[in-house]
């Protein structure tokens, strides 16, 4: 299949990862794909070959990280910013992209054999049409299976994503679905075009740069960050192997941070619950001193209904998203 | 087969962690010896400090000649620079040390941050160490830079009077995806009271929403010191495009950086 290289470990390559596995593993890696155009000017060759070779290492990590176990990628394949690139080289990725897309069409058998869905997150509507149709056609395809997932971002920047997803917010709030205190941390989050995946627990970014770049800004915060001087064309099983182990490395410290920062957003719930409940029970009370008893039932049973408001705006989110976007209503 | 996977596991790590040790010890063994032959050597080169004591040189000295001569090496200054304390043990000297030798440099915005918030809970405790240490380091020079602190809330607009002045601003897991939700929770009550409409949420709208909040520009670089290989929640919405360097420890000292 062209997106997953169909090659096994060698011996060497199957022991370490074996020994690898023994540890804490990365549930969900993302990849920062930098260094084609270098890799392209060091070989001597056009930067579109760069690309392409670009793309053929991201099958072949693929099927790396199908064999350590991992079974959630998302890559970082063309930024907002990139659109400010010559139109030649613009013009030559979206070609590329083109390719890809129409290729993974024709090989439905194997995408279903390996079980592979596919998401692309980012501003599609920046795309040309037919790329659009293309990649909504391959979304489409395999949203229904789940042994793994690959996430490519596309036309895609964090603060604009962010940002999206307090303009999705602001839309329930304008049509009564939420108030503007159901906004918090968890909702947004599932606002994001990445609501379907769990935070990455590894991000690696190749070529040196020790940058984020405006990539998962804030999927990112707790998760292990591996800056590999390697060029991506030339990223090998071992370097995927080091990340691996710097992520295991950083384990219990990341575990223990992860920690804390949910116990401190449930205390911020609580807190922000609590005053809106004082709030609503001083509009109500007519001077009168509410007990503690009363007090407790009256904030379990705003939690309950703030619950089922996020719920119903979730659901309505799910049914509206595509046609809200189309039609540029937002 | 299972166990002898786990065995190698185990032996493999317990190989990492020893070679961590080994480098953090000669790591703290080389820099006394650093310290000791620049003592040494620097009141031959200078020519006129005489030290406190007699037969050993002040550590101020060659600390202070350090921080100046690092600030000429250095070719591009980042006008924001991020200390990002990762490590469980905090010794606020160090720290203090750190953002001095920052201002002495000539960085006009010098943040610092921990994720369990211990800088922001011993906000005053750094600023008195903050001064203590300008006063130590920078000596009779002190007089030329000034520090500005800044809490969230209760800040005006800062003028940059002096080219020493620096702005230290003390930050938390708060700071980062909390006021972003704070932002957007302005943004939805504006909404809802028909003050904005959609189309007028957008990524400038947010930035400039957080800005007045942190009146402070995005860090050019952040030094993560300790082990973990995360921002551990630092700014995420400001480290867009910021440098990450990772180092060992912030109670190194050796402060001879060069970007």
């Amino acid at each position: 299949m062209s997106w997953i290289r169909e090659r096994e470990l060698s011996f060497l390559e199957r022991l370490t990862a074996n020994i690898l596995k023994a540890g804490p593993m990365p549930k969900h890696v993302a990849f920062i794909m930098d260094g084609n155009r270098r890799f392209a000017q060091k070989a001597h060759v056009q930067r579109q070959e760069g690309h392409s070779q670009g793309f053929e290492k991201l099958a072949e990590t693929l099927r790396w990280c199908l064999n350590l176990g991992i079974h959630e990628v998302t890559v970082y394949a063309f930024s907002i910013e990139n659109f400010k690139r010559s139109k030649e080289e613009v013009d030559g990725l979206m070609e590329l992209a083109r390719q890809k897309f129409s290729r993974l069409l024709t090989e439905q058998e194997n995408l279903e054999k390996h079980g592979v869905c596919i998401r692309v997150l980012g501003d599609l509507t920046l795309l040309p049409a037919d790329l659009q149709q293309l990649i909504a056609k391959s979304v489409v395809a395999t949203k229904a299976h789940n042994k793994c997932f690959l996430n490519v971002c596309f036309a895609y920047t964090s603060r604009y994503e962010i940002a999206s997803a307090v303009k999705e917010m602001a839309w329930g709030v304008e049509q009564g679905l939420i108030k503007s205190s159901d906004v918090s941390e968890v909702l947004l989050s599932e606002c994001l075009y990445s609501s379907n995946s769990p935070n990455p627990d590894l991000l690696i970014r190749t070529s040196g740069e020790v940058r984020l770049s405006d990539f998962l800004l804030w999927q990112t915060s707790y998760s292990c960050l591996v800056f590999q001087s390697v060029l991506w064309p030339e990223y090998s099983f071992w370097n995927l192997c080091e990340a691996v182990l710097q992520y295991q490395l950083s384990y219990q410290s990341l575990q223990k941070a992860r920690d804390l920062h949910r116990e401190g957003q449930a205390l911020q719930q609580m807190e922000e619950d609590r005053s809106c409940v004082a709030e609503l029970l001083q509009h109500r009370g007519n001077g009168k001193l509410v007990d503690s008893q009363s007090r407790q039932k009256e904030l379990l049973n705003y939690i309950a209904s703030r619950e089922e408001r996020v719920r119903c705006f979730l659901n309505a989110l799910q049914m509206f998203y595509p046609v809200l976007w189309g039609s540029g209503y937002v | 087969m299972t166990i002898l996977y786990e065995m190698a596991w185990r032996f493999l790590h317990a190989l990492f962690y020893v070679q961590r040790a080994l480098v953090a010890w000669f790591r703290v063994h080389i820099w006394r010896w650093k310290r000791a032959v620049v003592g040494l050597l620097l009141p031959l080169a200078l020519g006129l400090h005489k030290p406190k004591k007699t037969g050993t040189i002040s550590k101020r000295t060659s600390r202070r000649v350090r921080c100046g001569a690092d600030g000429r090496t250095l070719e591009k200054l980042p006008l924001h620079l991020g200390l990002l304390i990762t490590e469980e043990e905090i010794h606020f000297t160090d720290v203090a040390n750190l953002v001095v030798w920052c201002m002495a440099v000539g960085i006009s915005y010098v943040s610092v941050y921990d994720n369990q918030g211990v800088f922001r809970r011993n906000n005053s405790r750094l600023m008195e160490e903050i001064l203590k240490q300008q006063q130590e380091l920078l000596g009779m020079d002190s007089s030329k830079y000034s520090v500005e602190f800044m809490k969230n809330g209760t800040d005006k607009q800062e003028h940059q009077v002096l080219s020493c002045q620096s702005v230290v601003k003390v930050l938390s897991p708060d700071d980062g995806r909390l006021s972003i939700v704070q932002a957007a929770q302005q943004l939805c009550r504006d909404v809802e009271q028909k003050e904005k409409t959609l189309k007028d949420i957008n990524v400038t709208v947010l930035d400039s929403l957080l800005r007045e909040s942190k009146n402070i520009p995005d860090p050019d670089l952040v030094l993560k010191f300790g082990p973990v290989e995360s921002t551990l929640g630092f700014l995420p919405w400001h480290i867009r495009l910021t440098e990450i360097i990772c180092l060992d420890s912030h109670s190194d000292g050796t402060h001879s950086l060069h970007w």
